[in-house]
């Protein structure tokens, strides 16, 4: 691992010096850890993402609401390091059943519950300044990648045009692997798992010379860092396939912007070029999809999209235009309601179209 | 010994059998009650010589009935009131105007004499007074027609020892009686008794039910002063007698004989109303002399000194000795209402080895207190809500006292006394205090809240060394696994320096 050396130096320095020195000293040690709520967030113009303000949180060991969190903090970077030290690549969960136990002398536990020891996790990451991943600590990783791409992994190299009809998992620490070369134009960021599938196996990236990668969803870490890393490494633009509806948007948001709760980490996961290609609020009137294949917007959803709007970074003429549209009309749809037009209209017509849109921009 | 008054028949009649409890269906009521009344008997006995109480009471299963056995040591009775007091059925020695336990001094005849009619056995009756040279055992009987004594025999012996004090032993039917299941009530009144007479020695057996009850101190009270009635408070068939017992001439000096009258204040009452000051005593409109002497508003207040307090360091005691509660505060107020002198005391105590009360559901913060109710040194046993003094505790906001009864285990103890016992209670079971006078009520508020006033400067204080102590706790809770995990991020085997110094910062 790239940051082996340094890692347990660090751990040590950051935390465990800082309280010594203070200890020494004779003063109450504290833990300045940046603070990680939307008041300490913003959009930066220049970098086009999230990123953290500068304000931080003194966590105190000899106060009543600080000394469980401040003893958690020592306990579980001291867990870490000695994780590292025995080179074992825990999980979050992994983490939290090492530090859960009844603290002698009390009916209390050390953990209550794995919130805790993650949001501790983040703590180490922002006091540290090193991610999770490069804290060796390894999470649930479900996204996929397919295209004609070459990977490093250790010694092997893996060929993503060689894989059958398989996809390529993308890991929670992705900076461990190398991205060698590519012959894909764009790369297109799917939402769905299903709809990857389908265009995997029909192997779409072929046909359209692209690399496929989907994040299921709300898309974790390394999802992220590979699409940044193969639009930083390989200069390839990233076009992002989400449902037409609230949430979709937010999922694009988050690849394009970052989101709030690890701002600290966005510089390595946003993707700020990253374009929307659909489905967009206009587009269910453009391709008439019929009314039996449109959903009626829920409260929660329209509430959603106004508050999204209120964001600086949705705040565009043409988010505003949709989230009105969307207001107005109060319907949405999924990526699957194009199958209405026919199973192949989705991979066929609407994603080409809408790339040449942009192209064409 | 002092006068004895007579009742009439009628009057005292309707009282008896519901006073004795005899009139329910719960053998346990008159069982208590016996017990009770002889108690309160016998330390009044001793009460008046200054006598410190060394009381026994045997209670002996026979066949099918019971015997019952009471020993004291107070001043004893000559012959003459033996005859008096044992004789007729309605006779008290206390139907005066002074504060004493029994309310008319019947209570324990009633149960002779139910004893006499269902097991058709006579009672004894030994006795002997301060230095009397001789102790006299009486054997008799009521006649209950005639209202009279039949003595069947007296015997005397030398009293040797210079015993002095009454022992009566009388008989009753065990289906009247259940003392089994009057025990608790029994022990929970007798442990009461180290609140409100902890100068006394009691013993009780029934088999090998046995209850003694300690002597916590050795200064006995001055008896209550007898004083004279006052105008404003007489009750008619005590004014009555009066008027026809007295040897005063005429209405101006029967007047004066009164408590707090002077002749001024006699005369202007008589102009007032218009009475004759020499009309004689016997010839008075007794009816228009009683309405005008309740109405007149110019009599001096009575006096409170003949009230018996139990004392603010008897009363703690007697609180310390039954629950050792880690606070304890005393308060008291005298008063005077419709010409009556009341006096309210009142303890709380709060911690200690009091016992938390069960939780209940829907139970407001108020309902977890235990109240102690005490009238003219007699605990009230059981628990009625109703009760005055259950009125005044629930009324008071203790939340704005910093206690919460339902955290922190808190008892009150309120003793009323006063000499017009029957405005305080509705029946002769002596139960509760009724909702007769609201100013009563307002007396124990006032009183209880001065005693909450001690208690909430002791609560508030606690609760700073609780949050101290707390603070405290979870600081060494913590302690070790900054300690631990400290030293082991440091590469440090040793952990005492780092737990030196991480305990110099916190604790």
């Amino acid at each position: 691992m790239k940051f082996e050396d340094n890692r347990t130096k660090i751990l040590q320095e950051k935390i465990g010096n800082v309280v010594l020195k203070k200890l020494l000293k004779g003063e109450e040690p504290t833990l300045e850890i940046l603070k990680r709520d939307m008041s300490n967030v913003s959009f930066d113009k220049n970098k086009r993402m999230l990123l953290p303000g500068n304000e931080k949180l003194s966590r105190r060991m000899k106060s009543l609401g600080g000394v469980r969190t401040f003893a958690q903090t020592v306990m579980i970077a001291n867990s870490i390091r000695e994780a590292i030290l025995q080179k074992y690549h825990p999980s979050l969960r992994d983490v939290f059943y090492n530090n859960k136990f009844t603290i002698p002398g009390s009916k209390r536990l050390s953990l209550d519950s794995q919130e805790e020891s993650n949001s501790i996790v983040q703590d180490l990451e922002v006091l540290t300044g090193l991610s999770r991943e490069e804290l060796g600590i390894v999470a649930d990783s479900k996204g996929l990648l397919a295209g004609d791409i070459q990977l490093k992994s250790e010694n092997d190299i893996i060929d993503g045009s060689k894989m059958g009809s398989l996809a390529i998992p993308i890991p929670s620490i992705v900076d461990n692997l190398d991205l060698l070369k590519t012959k894909a134009e764009f790369v297109l960021v799917v939402e769905k798992g299903a709809i990857f599938e389908g265009l995997n196996a029909s192997k779409w990236w072929k046909k359209h010379n692209c690399i496929l990668i989907t994040g299921k969803g709300q898309p974790d870490r390394g999802t992220r860092r590979m699409v940044q890393r193969l639009h930083n490494e390989f200069e390839l633009p990233v076009y992002v396939l989400v449902d037409g509806d609230s949430y979709g948007f937010a999922i694009y948001g988050v690849y394009k912007f970052g989101s709030v709760s690890l701002a600290y980490q966005n510089e390595k996961l946003a993707c700020p070029d990253a374009k929307f290609l659909g489905v967009s609020v206009s587009d269910i009137y453009n391709y008439k999809i019929p009314k039996n294949a449109i959903i009626k917007a829920k409260p929660s959803d329209l509430k959603r999209a106004q508050d999204m709007l209120k964001t600086e970074w949705f705040n565009t003429p043409f988010w505003k235009k949709e989230f009105e549209l969307l207001q107005e009309k109060k319907e949405k749809v999924e990526l699957e309601s194009f199958s209405r037009f026919g199973y192949n209209y989705l991979a066929d017509k609407y994603i080409p179209e809408k790339i040449n849109n942009l192209k064409n921009k | 010994m002092s006068q004895v008054q007579v009742l009439s028949k009628s009057q005292a009649i309707i009282r008896l059998k519901r006073m004795a409890g005899f009139d329910t269906a719960d053998p346990a009521t008159p069982a208590f009650n016996v017990v009770r009344e002889l108690l309160e008997n016998s330390l009044d006995a001793c009460e008046d010589g200054k006598i410190a109480p060394n009381i026994k009471i045997d209670i002996k299963d026979l066949e099918d009935i019971v015997q019952i056995t009471c020993r004291d040591n107070g001043i004893g009775m000559s012959k003459e009131n033996v005859l008096k007091a044992f004789g007729s059925m309605f006779s008290s020695s206390k139907f005066r105007n002074r504060q004493s336990r029994g309310l008319f001094g019947i209570g324990g005849k009633v149960f002779i004499v139910q004893g006499q009619v269902t097991t058709d056995k006579p009672f004894d009756v030994a006795t002997a007074t301060i230095n009397d040279k001789f102790i006299s055992a009486y054997k008799m009987r009521i006649d209950i027609e005639k209202d009279q004594a039949i003595v069947e025999n007296i015997k005397t012996q030398e009293n040797k020892k210079g015993w002095h004090g009454v022992i009566i032993r009388f008989h009753l039917s065990k289906e009247e009686v259940d003392f089994n299941k009057a025990h608790n009530q029994i022990k929970t009144y007798l442990e009461n008794c180290y609140i409100t007479s902890p100068y006394a020695q009691i013993e009780y057996n029934y088999g090998d039910k046995k209850i003694k009850i300690h002597r916590l101190e050795s200064k006995v009270p001055n008896p209550a002063k007898e004083v004279p009635y006052h105008p404003k408070s007489i009750e008619a068939y005590a004014l009555k007698t009066l008027l026809n017992t007295t040897r005063k001439k005429d209405i101006l000096t029967f007047l004066t004989s009164l408590q707090s009258v002077g002749e001024l204040t006699a005369k202007d009452f008589l102009s007032k109303y218009k009475i004759r000051p020499d009309t004689p005593p016997k010839k008075i409109n007794f009816g228009q002399l009683l309405d005008a002497m309740k109405e007149y508003d110019k009599w001096l207040a009575p006096s409170t000194d003949c009230l018996s307090l139990i004392g603010e360091d008897n009363f703690i005691t007697g609180v310390k000795h039954l629950y050792n509660p880690d606070f304890v505060s005393y308060a008291s107020r005298k008063d005077v209402f419709i010409g009556i002198p009341f006096a309210v005391e009142a303890v709380i105590a709060m911690g200690g080895d009091i016992p938390k009360r069960q939780i209940r559901l829907n139970l407001k913060k108020e309902e977890f207190l235990k109240i102690f109710r005490y009238a003219n040194r007699i605990p009230l046993i059981g628990e009625y809500r109703s009760c005055l003094i259950n009125k005044a505790a629930f009324d008071i906001a203790w939340s704005s006292y910093q206690i919460d009864p339902s955290k922190i285990p808190t008892m009150v103890f309120v003793h009323i006394c006063t000499t017009g016992k029957t405005i305080l209670f509705k029946d002769l079971a002596k139960g509760m205090i009724i909702d007769n006078l609201p100013q009563i009520g307002k007396t124990i508020k006032l009183c209880l809240q001065a005693a909450l006033r001690k208690a909430r400067s002791w609560m508030s204080k606690r609760k700073q060394r609780e949050a101290a102590s707390r603070r405290k706790g979870i600081f060494e809770l913590y302690t070790p696994l900054i300690v631990n995990n400290l030293a082991s991020l440091l590469d440090k085997e040793d952990t005492s320096e780092i737990d030196a110094l991480v305990r110099r910062i916190m604790l």
